[in-house]
Formats: structure tokens, C-alpha cells, sequence
């Protein structure tokens, strides 16, 4: 249904009603009006003939009942009846003689009797010498009533409906910007992302097209992003995958030590193609809260033992200090054995060969804090965009998802952190509150 | 053929130098643009092959360099983004053809092939002079219709002659030809290698410009 037809649909009946409610109480007054008026021709009818009969008083018989019989309808009952009559019950004269009997001993004054099969109004004029009775059919009232509450109500119809034209084209007119704005809509492919533009002077319609333009801005910057991360995984995925496709060519056309050389390149791309598919995978995973669900109490020295043998390092190599219980139960023990693993092989990889790496973990009465220090060379570039998914260093290696993974983990758990380098010496620093363990955020 | 291959992945490069090699094309490595620049400034190469994704900048930067420097330096375009819009970034920047990764060296052979004819102007993978043919795919080479055996190195040194017919070649692009531009190589090693080729296919056919280098000798000259 169209918001034009629905607008009509709810104006219409109170539009209406409030005609009815108008005209109910018009059409009463009308009718009181109208009795009202009809009551006095009956009492102005009633005295005209008591004065024609005092003026005739001694020539009754040949004025009064003549002159009525001349000027009556008499052969029906239709109009006013006249009847009079003296104070013994003599009538002197009567309007319908043969078709209508009217009553003599009324009070005086208006009175509605029925007579015959009708009901009349009936005036009395009671005087010294006579009574005069003027009757009236209410049916013929009512229908005086009826033809003028018609012809009356006949143009305000009329208006009514002109009433509903006007306001049927007027809104068709005042709402054009929105027919213009689902026509936009509607018409657009489903690629196309561009803002709407209509020219309008609504105010209410401006911030309805600003949202729906913003939300467009939105979509488009998340496709973007979507086909950005798209394209650098396939480019990532591809890369080592054309490693071990080329050297099995090269190996399948060589033989000795060349043919080995192949074979061990292409292991070492099947092993990269390996751990960026891992990689992959566990950043899928951390973005799944699931995972990170259940917090319970768990060991530190042990994870750390379980990370190092991963990373085929020993503990002297790594100048770390603990400075917590040996019990947490703050952040999930495979959030923390992923975080050190990536910041660890992060350093080893991307710092400065030669120089130590120091891993510090602290506990306070609120915070739990991991520190991991690395001597490196780092332009502002790097240090900007050190987070970004599968963003390397110009001469770096790895997957470039390490320090993503690191940054998707702490913000799951509400923790915070953060990157300082000062001197050729990177800090990472990451924060979780300890005051109650924490529980992952709904989105990333 | 002298190739120039710029790819920042060593395994990938490691691959293509080995087989392309075995096919008996000189490959020269290159893992950066600037690096890549440093050669096309120094060598002298039949063809290109680039990757878009490199660590100090877009291949196609290079395709620009190159074009500046030599119009006719055929570039093949070897990537892992196979998006359309790169596809047609790379090919509007200049490039010949393009081939994704992970990629088949038997279709790498024939574009490259089918390039290098396009930008010579042959119709086919033959190159010819006078009664000399090389079959490029099936590295045969024939003289009066009487078949050659040929080393690696001689058919290198042939293919930089046949390939550059009006020009001299010097040593050093010679060597380049035979080792690629990191070798370091004596010119007796050179020389040795034209002394074979010259007995294989005719003394007349490589013409010795003093203090210059060599050329591949006109019909005519030969003739004589």
C-alpha cells in the first residue's frame, strides 16, 4: 500500500467522522428549529382564525364553515386541519369533515395525539366563546425535515469529496521526494554504492538520505576492506604455493644435488604456506569469542615452557622475568601461549640478530601486564602499520598476521596495548585488567 | 635469451633461474626495483619478467623505468593477485602479457617465447640467418638443413647474435649473455666459447669489431 493511499485512509474516516459529529448536532438543532417554526404557524394559524371568526361573529354560518370549506383541501389529510367549535361541543367548523375527526377536549396549548393511524400536532385556542384546533401530520413534517437536511447535505458531500481530491493530489505532490528516494533505491544495482542525491525541501527526508548514504560509505568501506583482505591472502597463499609448484618442476627436469635443492625449497614453502594457513586460521578463530569462553586457572611457567619448546628456543635465550603468582586465571591460558608465541617470534624475526630479547610478565593488584623488548630498526611506517593484516617490512619475513593476531587477542579480552620505540628499542606492552577474569567483548 | 627477472622471493626466483636455465636462457636475478633499475641501466636483456608485489614499490613503476630506457624490452608480468583491475593496471602501464601464480613453466616458456617473437616481429619460434635456423622451443639449430650440436653456452652466445642482428655486442653483454650480470667471468672463457661457436656455424658469421666487441656478419659479408 502507498504511504498517498494510507495517508487518505487514516484522514478519511476522522475527516469524516468529524463531518458526522458536525452534522449530527446540526441536523438537531435543524429539527428543533424547524418543530419550533412549525409549532408557531400552528399558533399564528390558530389566532388568524380566532380573530376571522370574532371579526365574522355574527355571519358564522355564512363565512366561517364556507370560506374554510373553500380555501381547505378536503379531500384529504395532507397540510394543516382547522377545526372549531363552541364551548358546548358544537363544531362550528371543521377543515376535513368527513376524513378526520379532531379531539375537543385537549388542554390547551400544543399537544401531539394520534388520530386515525398518524400521530399530529395539535394547538388549542381555548376563548370565551369557542375553541380553535389547528392540527399538523408530523409525518409531513418530517419529510420537510428529511428534503431539507438533503438539499443542505448534498454540497457539503460534494465538498467532502473535492475535499479528498485536493488533499489526494496535494500529498502526491509533497511526497514526490519520497517516490524520487525509492525510485533511487529501487533502480540502483546492487554494486552500485554511490551517495543519493534528490533535490528535496524536506527536513524530515534529509537525515533519512544522510544515514542511508552513510550506511552506503560503510558498505563500500567494508567491501573494500573485504576484497583488500582478499586479495593480499591470496597473494600470501599463492606466493609459497607457487614456491612449491616451481621447485617440484624444477626437481621433476634435475637430477643429484639439484633435485635436492628443489625438493628442500619446496619443503620449506609447503612448511610457509603451513604456518600462514595456521595463522589464518587462528585470527579466524580468535574472532570466534568461543574460544576464548571459558576462563579457568592455569599455570604460568608451564605455558611458557609449552610456548618456548614451540618455538625451539631455550629459556636463557629469552631474558625473562615473572613477577605474578604462578596461578592466573585473568586472560585464557591459550590467549596468553598465542600472544607470547607471536610477540616472541615477532621479535626474533624482525629484530636485530645479535641483541637480546627481554619478556617481562607483572602482576599488580589490578593489572596484568606482559612487556616484550627487542632491539630493531623501524621507520615510522612500520610502526604505523605494524598491526595491519599481512603488512611486512620491506626486508622482513613471516606472514605479517603475527602482530594481528597479538592485536585481535588483547582487544577480545578487553586488555589494552601499546607500541614504544625509543632508541632502536621496540616495547610492546600489553595490559588486562585482574580484578575479575575477563571475559571476551562481543565483537571485535 | 637474457633474461631479467625481478621477483623478491627467493624460492620462486630460485626456480625460475633454475629452469630457465636449463632451457638455455641467461637469467638475471634481481629481488628490489632499484636493484632491478641498477641492471636495466648497466645490461642489456631480451626480456622482462616482473613481479607486481615487490618490497620497495609496484612492478609497474619499473615498467615505466624500463620503457623510458628501452621501448622494446618485452615484460612478462608474474604475480599472485589475480584481480582484474591488476591485471589491467600492469597490461596498461606497458606490459606484454601476464601470467598468475602459481603458474606452469611450460606455459611460462610459451608466452615468453611468443612474446619475444611479437617483439622481434617473427612469426614463428625460429630464428634465421641466412642458412643459419635456430628452433628457439626445441633448441635446434641447423645450418643448410645439416643439424648442429650446440653447448649451452654456444647457443646463449647465438641467440644474443641471431637476437640482435644490427648491433655490437660487447664483451661484457656477451658475458652477461653467457653467466648472467653477477658472474664475474674472464674473457678467455668468452672467447673460447666464440672460437667454438665461429667452428660450429662458420668463422664468417660472428664479425670482430676491434675495441668495440662483435656483430653478427650481414648475408652478404658471409657470402664473401
Amino acid at each position: 500500500m502507498s504511504l498517498r493511499l494510507k495517508f487518505i485512509l487514516i484522514i478519511a474516516p476522522v475527516f469524516f467522522l468529524f463531518w458526522m459529529v458536525a452534522s449530527y448536532f446540526s441536523v438537531f438543532q435543524l429539527k428543533d428549529e424547524i418543530n419550533q417554526a412549525m409549532d408557531n404557524r400552528l399558533l399564528s394559524t390558530a389566532k388568524m382564525v380566532n380573530n376571522l371568526i370574532l371579526s365574522n361573529q355574527n355571519t358564522p354560518s355564512e363565512f366561517g364553515l364556507e370560506g374554510v370549506e373553500r380555501f381547505s383541501d378536503t379531500g384529504s389529510t395532507k397540510g394543516l386541519a382547522c377545526k372549531v367549535s363552541s364551548l358546548n361541543g358544537e363544531v362550528i367548523a371543521n377543515s376535513h369533515p368527513n376524513a378526520l375527526n379532531l379531539p375537543d377536549s385537549l388542554p390547551s396549548g400544543f399537544n401531539t395525539v394520534a388520530i386515525n393511524d398518524g400521530e399530529w400536532r395539535v394547538y388549542t385556542l381555548a376563548t370565551k366563546e369557542h375553541n380553535v384546533v389547528i392540527a399538523e401530520r408530523l409525518s409531513e413534517r418530517h419529510s420537510i425535515f428529511i428534503e431539507i437536511v438533503l438539499v443542505s447535505a448534498l454540497p457539503t458531500l460534494i465538498a467532502i469529496l473535492i475535499s479528498f481530491i485536493i488533499i489526494w493530489f496535494a500529498l502526491g505532490h509533497e511526497l514526490k521526494p519520497l517516490q524520487l528516494l525509492k525510485k533511487a533505491i529501487t533502480d540502483r544495482s546492487p554494486n552500485d554504492l554511490q551517495p543519493i542525491r534528490i533535490a528535496h525541501k524536506l527536513v524530515e527526508l534529509t537525515p533519512l538520505i544522510e544515514s542511508q548514504n552513510a550506511l552506503f560509505r560503510k558498505v563500500e568501506s567494508a567491501i573494500e576492506r573485504e576484497k583488500s583482505f582478499t586479495d593480499n591472502a591470496a597473494h600470501e597463499l599463492r606466493t609459497p604455493l607457487t614456491g612449491i609448484i616451481s621447485q617440484l618442476q624444477v626437481a621433476n627436469i634435475t637430477e643429484g644435488n639439484s633435485q635436492k635443492n628443489a625438493i628442500k625449497k619446496s619443503l620449506y614453502s609447503a612448511t610457509r604456506l603451513q604456518s600462514l594457513i595456521e595463522n589464518l586460521l587462528l585470527l579466524a578463530r580468535v574472532e570466534n569469542e568461543s574460544v576464548l569462553g571459558n576462563v579457568s586457572a592455569w599455570n604460568v611457567d608451564s605455558e611458557l615452557d609449552s610456548v618456548f619448546n614451540e618455538l625451539g628456543i631455550e629459556r636463557d635465550d629469552v631474558d625473562t622475568q615473572i613477577e605474578c603468582n604462578s596461578i592466573i586465571n585473568c586472560i585464557p591460558a591459550f590467549a596468553f601461549g598465542m600472544i607470547i608465541k607471536n610477540l616472541l617470534e615477532n621479535a626474533r624475526q624482525h629484530g636485530e640478530t645479535g641483541y637480546p630479547i627481554s619478556l617481562v610478565i607483572q602482576e599488580t593488584n589490578d593489572t596484568l601486564t606482559i612487556k616484550v623488548q627487542n632491539f630493531a630498526q623501524l621507520t615510522d611506517e612500520a610502526l604505523e602499520k605494524m598491526t595491519q593484516r599481512f603488512w611486512r617490512d620491506s626486508t622482513a619475513r613471516g606472514t605479517g598476521l603475527g602482530l594481528t593476531i597479538v592485536e585481535a587477542l588483547v582487544t577480545k579480552l578487553r586488555g589494552s596495548i601499546s607500541f614504544v620505540y625509543v632508541r632502536n628499542q621496540l616495547n610492546v606492552c600489553l595490559e588486562f585488567a585482574t580484578g575479575k577474569p575477563s571475559s571476551p567483548l562481543d565483537t571485535l | 635469451m637474457n633474461i631479467l627477472l625481478v621477483e623478491d622471493d627467493a624460492v620462486i626466483a630460485d626456480a625460475i633461474c633454475v629452469y630457465l636455465g636449463h632451457s638455455v636462457m641467461q637469467v638475471t636475478h634481481a629481488a628490489t626495483i632499484s636493484e632491478a633499475k641498477h641492471y636495466l641501466t648497466t645490461c642489456l636483456f631480451d626480456m622482462c619478467l616482473l613481479d607486481i608485489a615487490l618490497p620497495d614499490g609496484s612492478g609497474t613503476s619499473l615498467i615505466k623505468f624500463a620503457r623510458k630506457r628501452n621501448q622494446d624490452l618485452p615484460i612478462i608480468l608474474l604475480t599472485a593477485k589475480d584481480a582484474l583491475d591488476d591485471k589491467i593496471q600492469g597490461l596498461n602501464a606497458g606490459a606484454d602479457d601476464y601470467v598468475t601464480k602459481p603458474f606452469d613453466f611450460e606455459e611460462l616458456m610459451a608466452r615468453i617465447h611468443s612474446v619475444y617473437r611479437r617483439s622481434t616481429r617473427q612469426l614463428d619460434s625460429f630464428l634465421r640467418h641466412g642458412n643459419l635456423h635456430y628452433d628457439l622451443a626445441n633448441k635446434e639449430v641447423k645450418l643448410k638443413d645439416e643439424r648442429l650440436t650446440l653447448s649451452a653456452s654456444e647457443l646463449r652466445l647465438l641467440t644474443a647474435f641471431l637476437s640482435n642482428p644490427n648491433r655490437i655486442l660487447s664483451d661484457n653483454q656477451l658475458k652477461d649473455y653467457l653467466y648472467g650480470v653477477d658472474e664475474d667471468v674472464s674473457s678467455n672463457a668468452l672467447n673460447v666459447h666464440l672460437f667454438n661457436l665461429r667452428k660450429k656455424v662458420g668463422k664468417n658469421i660472428i664479425v670482430t669489431e676491434r675495441g668495440l666487441g662483435f656483430r653478427l656478419a650481414s648475408v652478404e659479408e658471409q657470402n664473401q
